[in-house]
């Protein structure tokens, strides 16, 4: 294939705005897929994405396609995440392209993510195809959605394409114009081999197969790579494309997208970013590969059965292997016994990966409530990074603690920018900013506290808002603030699992809420149970769960003997559920009680 | 839990293979299924019969008798009888004697043996009673369970304090001096007050026991349902705790021991038959829907007492309704929990030497008993574990954490 008939190309998109429908469409129309295969959404195959409705890892598809011209361009369409949490994975991918197509709803018009995805697309050169989506719906407003993607974003939208991707109308447009204005990616198939590692996922069978998109030179079976950051050397046994079931090909070269196999057992050895070359011609220097992931949120999983907790590792390992952006560390509860620290891109990362840990592994896990990565420094002057509330030293030797800060991008209707506000100043935000754009909306930007971004801001600005509303947030830093960490004393034992970071004037509000919710839930004991929330020294609310009175069974002669003893059976079964904390045992929706907080 | 086919008699191959592998103390149990009526919180295997299906069940119980073995086969005698129901006073007094007196020709049952027949107030004559004391019968129980007219209403009951106390009498006339009452506490719109009152009138009867039972509203009774959609209230848990409180003084005070967790004797009157279950003795039953024990293996007679009776006049093998063979550790670990009934509690020891369990769960019975008994909430001393008096209520509590 020549070079000049390759195109490399992403869809970028609000959530929701079509771009899975979009991407079904383009490999229905190059036949990619007969509609016998399409399951709707073919990219997305993971159960959760499909579920859920988003992207979570991108993937890669090669298509063929005849253009107008007559020529047959190969088409590589590589998949891109909707939400916040994964603009890393956003960025790995645009950096694979020339070409991006951004999906706008014509009835909803630009939303705060399609903003933050085009600032991606700009920022790695890619030229951008507004296409304006779902023109078949009843509120569909085009014109409107056109003068938008103008006024807002600054792109010509003279040559945006109007599309239902439902109904198929545009589509064939979109591709014409990916061929007629992505630019061929440049070739230089004689230079020395240069690829980048845009994914990585473990096989079985073959090992650690890697996406890359082939800067220059060639790579085909029988090649040995080099792997420049770890230096790892590796005979290519197989080389592929996605179309997008796996086809192998003779060789990839210079612009082409595609998997290579090369019997690589470590999925480390295959660093996302890193950039492979030819080991007998290497070439000098690198790709400029990837920024580390820095994971923003961090919470403890802990199996609710004892003897899971080496499942657990190994299924955190493997998901590990296909998300690099997932880290976990062994740690100990004095409440919940042996389980693992982990940190995540957001807080839907963490749903998921709790959710796949429990349905891919079986496994039942008890969650600790989720917090931000804080700077603290110490009277001593000593500064420490702390991802865990237990690890917050005592208040008297903290001199400051210093919390994460993101600028958070809110587009509303004009209507609700004072629900907006109100949110906001609930959440400890600073305004900067607010813009009237088009038709009566708003742009309000606010400074607000990544942690309190990360429990109910966004259901909260959904419900306030009736769904209106949209947002994008990016880390500006970190700040000062009146942090305290708010304890739970169970019968007068403090359990680490429930400690909390959190803004000293919310701490008596949480503490409050928090003791009432652990009295429902936490079953009666053999004897009277104070829970207590306490700041420091200093308890701050109190409830207590009184005594069990009567669990006894009246009668037990012969004929009941099987029965009862088989009911006993079934209440120890109950109780293994069941954390048991000193003497008190506490059931698995305790924990999750922390982390639905709606105050 | 191991399934059996049924088999050919399966008493009879115990019997005629090795009677002597019963335990000594082992006792027989007589189920009568039948009632006037069910009452609203029985979940008892009863139903309603004519006269007639009652004589064809005698017959066919007495021929489940005659195939459990020949007579004078070595082996132990059983210490106790125990005719339970449904109501077994519903059966002419005739055929109980005579379904005693086949059970004595059975199995030698010797004359110091404790024979018990439960009866409701209600459906018994003076001449009857007369008839069982003669036929061998010498401990008789009544199913009381309160004196109020709208308790007794709401459990569905039919019978009268005049009943009660004219068959008291009767019983003691024709010389039965071991006499047990049973009541309810916990009965929907029974007060403290009623409970007080009935533990005095129960109490002016002069009876030898008492079982006093907290009315447990199980799944499928009249009552259960009842309490699911809301039709009643549940008597609140404090007014039960107080009222088992107050029948545990009251009694101790009159001079009653207090020697399982629903059941009150004076000194030498507790009840054998039931003191075997709680030692995990073995017992054999006849009857449709009577359970058997023979060391690690349980099973019961199925409970349609049609098909009890064809098979049994058809010299088909009576099937097997359900059964379990234990391992010998859940098997130890029910005698433990049987055990912790009995206000005297259980050895540890003993039950493990009895059961050939590993010195790995002895050793964690001894743990959790430390624990425990560091808490309040048992006994120990030597070997032996007994629950604290204020746990009493909370035994289930208890007993589970001995499940290993």
């Amino acid at each position: 294939m020549e070079q000049v008939k390759v195109r490399n190309f992403c869809i970028i998109a609000h959530i929701d705005h079509g771009k899975s429908t979009l991407a079904d469409r383009i490999l229905e129309l190059t036949e990619a897929v007969s509609e016998r295969e399409m399951a709707s959404q073919v990219l997305d195959s993971m159960d959760l994405e499909r579920e859920r409705g988003i992207t979570i890892k991108l993937k890669a598809v090669r298509l063929e396609y005849t253009a107008q011209d007559g020529n047959i361009y190969v088409l590589n369409l590589i998949d891109t995440p909707g939400h916040v949490d994964f603009t890393y994975e956003v960025s790995r991918s645009l950096a694979a392209c020339e070409g991006a197509i951004l999906i706008v709803d014509a009835a909803q018009g630009i939303e705060a993510q399609t903003l933050a995805n085009v600032y991606l697309a700009l920022e790695n050169n890619l030229e951008i195809i507004p296409v304006i989506n779902k023109i078949d719906l009843p509120g569909a407003e085009p014109e409107r959605v056109k003068r938008e993607i103008e006024e807002v974003i600054g792109l010509d939208a003279a040559e945006a394409i109007l599309v239902s991707a439902k109904l198929g109308t545009g589509v064939r447009d979109v591709l014409e114009a990916v061929v007629r204005r992505v630019p061929p990616p440049p070739s230089n198939p004689g230079a020395p081999l240069q690829c980048l590692i845009f994914d990585s996922f473990y096989d079985a069978y073959k090992g650690a197969v890697s996406y890359v998109r082939v800067v220059q030179g060639r790579v085909q079976k029988g090649t040995r790579i080099k792997m420049m950051s770890t230096g790892g050397v590796f005979e290519v046994t197989e080389v592929g494309v996605f179309t997008p079931a796996p086809r192998q090909v003779t060789g990839l070269v210079a612009g082409e997208v595609g998997f290579i196999v090369a019997a690589i057992k470590n999925v480390k050895d295959t660093r996302v970013g890193d950039t492979i070359t030819d080991a007998d011609n290497p070439v000098a220097v690198p790709l400029p590969g990837y920024r580390q992931v820095t994971p923003m949120v961090y919470c403890g999983l802990y199996p609710v059965l004892t003897a899971d907790y080496e499942d657990l590792r190994e299924g955190l390992e493997k998901l590990q292997l296909n998300d690099a952006a997932l880290v976990f560390e062994p740690e100990t509860s004095a409440a919940l016994g042996f389980g693992f620290r982990c940190g995540f891109l957001g807080l839907l990362h963490l749903e998921i990966v709790q959710e796949r840990l429990e349905r891919e592994f079986d496994l039942e896990l008890v969650t600790t409530a989720p917090n931000v990565v804080y700077m603290v420094t110490k009277t001593d002057g000593q500064r420490l990074t702390v991802e865990n509330p237990t690890k917050l030293p005592e208040q008297q030797k903290v001199a400051v603690i210093e919390e994460p800060f993101v600028r958070a991008s809110i587009m509303v209707p004009a209507e609700f920018v004072g629900v907006i506000m109100e949110l906001s100043q609930e959440k400890r935000g600073r305004f900067i900013n607010m813009d009237y754009i088009a038709n009566q909306r708003v742009m309000l930007v606010y400074e607000l506290p990544l942690a309190e971004i990360i429990f109910d801001f966004f259901d909260q600005l959904k419900s306030r808002t009736k769904g209106y509303a949209s947002f994008d947030y990016e880390l500006v830093g970190y700040r000062a603030s009146d942090l305290v960490k708010l304890d739970i004393m169970i019968n007068n034992d403090l359990v680490d699992a429930f400690s909390v970071i959190i803004h000293k004037d919310r701490a008596y509000q949480r503490g409050r809420t928090l003791v009432e919710r652990l009295r429902r839930l936490i079953p009666r004991q053999m004897f009277e149970v104070p829970i207590q929330a306490a700041v420091g020294n200093k308890v701050i609310a109190r409830e207590t769960i009184s005594a069990m009175r009567k669990n006894v069974l009246a009668k037990c002669y012969g004929g009941d003997v099987s029965r009862k003893r088989k009911l006993l059976e079934k209440q120890k079964e109950g109780k293994k559920r069941m954390k048991q904390v000193g003497s008190v045992e506490i059931p698995q929706e305790a924990f999750m009680a922390v982390l639905q907080i709606d105050e | 839990m191991n399934k059996r086919p049924p088999r050919k008699t399966a008493l009879g191959a115990l019997f005629s293979a090795d009677r002597s592998r019963l335990k000594d103390n082992w006792g027989v149990y007589v189920h009568i299924p039948f009632c006037r009526r069910k009452c609203a919180y029985c979940d008892f295997y009863s139903h309603q019969a004519g006269p007639a299906d009652r004589t064809t069940y005698v017959a066919a119980l007495h021929r489940h008798i005659a195939e459990a073995g020949e007579v004078g086969r070595p082996g132990p005698k059983p210490q106790t009888v125990f005719f339970g129901g449904g109501t077994p006073s519903l059966l002419p007094a005739s055929l109980v004697v005579a379904t005693l007196e086949r059970l004595g020709l059975r199995f030698a049952v010797p004359c110091f043996a404790e024979v018990t027949v439960e009866a409701n107030p209600g459906t018994i004559t003076k001449a009857d009673i007369r008839l069982w004391r003669s036929g061998g019968c010498n401990r008789l129980s009544l199913g009381v369970q309160a004196f109020q007219p709208r308790l007794l209403a709401f459990l569905g009951r039919q019978q009268s304090l005049n009943d009660v106390v004219r068959l008291v009498k009767a019983a003691r006339q024709v010389g039965f001096d071991n006499l047990n009452l049973d009541l309810l506490y916990g009965i929907p719109g029974q007060t403290r007050d009623d409970w007080r009152l009935s533990l005095q009138l129960a109490l002016a009867l002069e009876p030898t026991h008492l079982s006093l039972y907290n009315l447990t509203p199980a799944t499928g009774t009249l009552l259960g349902d009842w309490l699911a959609k809301g039709l009643t209230l549940p008597c609140p848990e404090d007014d039960e705790v107080a009222m088992y409180e107050f029948a545990r003084e009251y009694l101790a005070a009159k001079g009653f021991c207090q020697y399982e967790l629903s059941n009150f004797a004076r000194p030498g009157y507790e009840c054998r038959h039931n003191l075997n279950y709680w030692q995990r003795g073995d017992y054999l039953g006849f009857g449709s829907g009577a359970t058997s024990q023979c060391g690690l293996w349980r099973w019961m007679w199925i409970a349609d007492s049609g098909s009890y009776v064809t098979s049994l006049l058809t010299n088909r093998p009576v099937p097997i309704g359900e059964e379990e063979t234990l391992s010998p550790q859940v098997a130890a670990t029910e005698a433990l929990i049987l055990g912790l009934r009995r206000t005297q509690g259980v050895d540890l020891k003993e039950v493990t030497r009895e059961y050939g369990i590993g010195a790995k769960i002895f050793a964690e019975w001894e743990r959790i008993s430390h624990e425990l008994a560091l808490q309040g909430w048992i006994d120990y001393r030597g070997n032996r574990i007994m629950l604290a008096p204020h746990t009493y209520l909370l035994a289930n509590e208890i007993m589970v954490k001995y499940l290993v």
